[in-house]
């Protein structure tokens, strides 16, 4: 669910809420979640977050790495030790109008993204805030309880 | 033709690595590497900076990105980075060939690592027959760390082979995946046999030639000889005929070699045309006479030990006669 606040005269502009319930079911994904950038800024803000990160279920982590081990045709046992690390894993990449900006791949569930034309946060190319349509995507690398997916973008007029 | 180690698989703080770009070049450098690849998962905002650091530091510095799709993980070195997130099963060799048309190298990285929901696409789930890896640069036949050791890469060897068996000839290459520091295992490199001025094209033409060897410690410098004189490198595509496979078994530009006691035991050169077998036990010349007809190959191994284990030490692209 999307909500977009009407705040477009303040030096931070709230541009996007988005909350979402991802399910394993929707593994495999790519989600776009479009936002309107209707004004010049100087950077936008992504505040993405996503819970619960561990997947907290002893019996099913074995079923998982039972069927990993038969997969890759390697033993049970040297798997073992990733039986209470099993992760929930969603990404989040941006495009603007222009194309894609970049992703951040990494296993920290909850980022501060940052954009701007001459430094972005690591794993985004530096790129201006131009008007028009944005993009940001959920991507459900792995997805083994039901997730909730949590994106903020703000707008700021200066530097 | 000059062999130059490189490592062609690594990823920094813009993915999930501990590195900067410039903290990863100065480390490929202290490993005694002459190049490295920038390979961040779907991104490539980190390689301006690796490449800066490249020329500061005298590292070649390859930009490049893993797309870590759902279904596999492709390194795409040079070119363009095309979109990952359109990569599937069903479009991924147009992919790979837009890819190659842009310029790019494209590898199949880790193909039997341990996948869902381990390392998320991490096992190859592109449901690809040998043929098909026609259109691809080169196949991590190994990856991560102490690779002669581990079951995964003795399967993704066999792949590797499997491919070669159906005719296509596709680099041989490691993939250390190197995201941080682990000083407990040993690594290999990717020797890239670089015609002239080594730049990030000549490297990548090494690579769309074949002219590739992977090893944990060990130098091979050897040659297919004709009795014409010819001379054929390592991935060369020799007519049928018989041949003297000589040369010198030496010691890595790396610290490998006397880090981990490696010691080389037999020199091989097998595939569809038979095997051929040279004791060396120790690092020196070797010579042996083989013969292949049209159609079939040979891949260059060694086998010896590392830290007390035997092991295969060193494998290469094969020769296949024409």
């Amino acid at each position: 669910m999307s909500k977009i606040p009407n705040n477009a005269n303040e030096e931070f502009v709230t541009l996007l809420l988005h909350e979402q319930k991802i399910l394993p079911s929707e593994v495999n994904r790519h989600i776009a979640i479009p936002i309107r950038v209707s004004q010049e800024y100087a950077w936008l803000v992504f505040k993405y977050e996503y819970q619960p990160k561990i997947f907290d279920d002893p019996i099913a982590s074995m079923e998982y790495i039972r069927k990993c081990a038969e997969e890759s045709s390697v033993s049970v046992e040297s798997l073992m030790h990733e039986a209470n690390a099993l992760k929930n894993h969603l990404t989040l990449s941006i495009d603007s109008p222009d194309g894609w900006v970049g992703t951040a791949h990494r296993h920290n569930n909850k980022l501060e993204i940052v954009i701007n034309s001459q430094r972005s946060t690591e794993g985004f190319l530096p790129t201006p805030i131009t008007m028009g349509k944005w993009i940001a995507t959920v991507s459900t690398h792995c997805v083994l309880s039901p997730v909730n997916v949590k994106l903020k973008v703000v707008g700021c007029k200066s530097l | 033709m000059i062999f130059y180690p490189f490592e062609l698989h690594t990823h920094t703080i813009h993915s999930d690595g501990s590195y900067e770009p410039e903290k990863m070049v100065e480390l490929a450098k202290r490993a005694g590497l002459f190049g490295v690849a920038i390979t961040d998962h779907n991104t490539v905002s980190g390689n301006r900076d690796a490449m800066e650091a490249g020329q500061r530091l005298g590292v070649l510095v390859i930009p490049g990105i893993e797309w870590t799709t759902f279904y596999g993980h492709l390194t795409v070195l040079g070119g363009s980075a095309g979109n990952w997130r359109d990569v599937n099963p069903q479009n991924v060799l147009k992919k790979v060939k837009e890819a190659r048309l842009s310029g790019a190298c494209v590898g199949v990285a880790h193909p039997c690592r341990p996948g869902y929901p381990i390392c998320t696409g991490g096992y190859d789930c592109w449901g690809l027959k040998p043929k098909d890896y026609a259109i691809f640069t080169h196949y991590e036949a190994w990856s991560y760390l102490s690779p002669a050791l581990k079951i995964t890469n003795d399967h993704a060897s066999d792949k590797y082979l499997e491919i070669c068996r159906a005719g296509v000839k596709i680099a041989c290459a490691y993939g250390r995946d190197w995201h941080k520091g682990v000083h407990q295992e040993c690594n290999a490199v990717t020797y890239l046999g670089i015609d002239g001025d080594p730049n990030i094209r000549s490297s990548l033409n090494a690579i769309i030639k074949g002219h590739t060897y992977i090893s944990t410690g060990i130098r091979l410098e050897a040659w297919l000889n004709s009795a014409k004189g010819v001379y054929y490198d390592i991935g060369a595509t020799p007519n049928d005929g018989e041949y003297e496979f000589a040369g010198m078994v030496a010691r890595s530009a790396d610290k490998v070699s006397q880090k981990y006691a490696v010691k080389p035991q037999v020199v091989e050169l097998s595939g569809t045309a038979g095997t051929y077998r040279c004791e060396v036990n120790g690092f020196k010349h070797f010579s042996m006479t083989v013969k292949a007809s049209k159609g079939e190959f040979l891949q260059p191994r060694i086998y010896g030990e590392i830290s007390g284990r035997n092991a295969l030490l060193l494998q290469g692209t094969p020769f296949f006669f024409k």
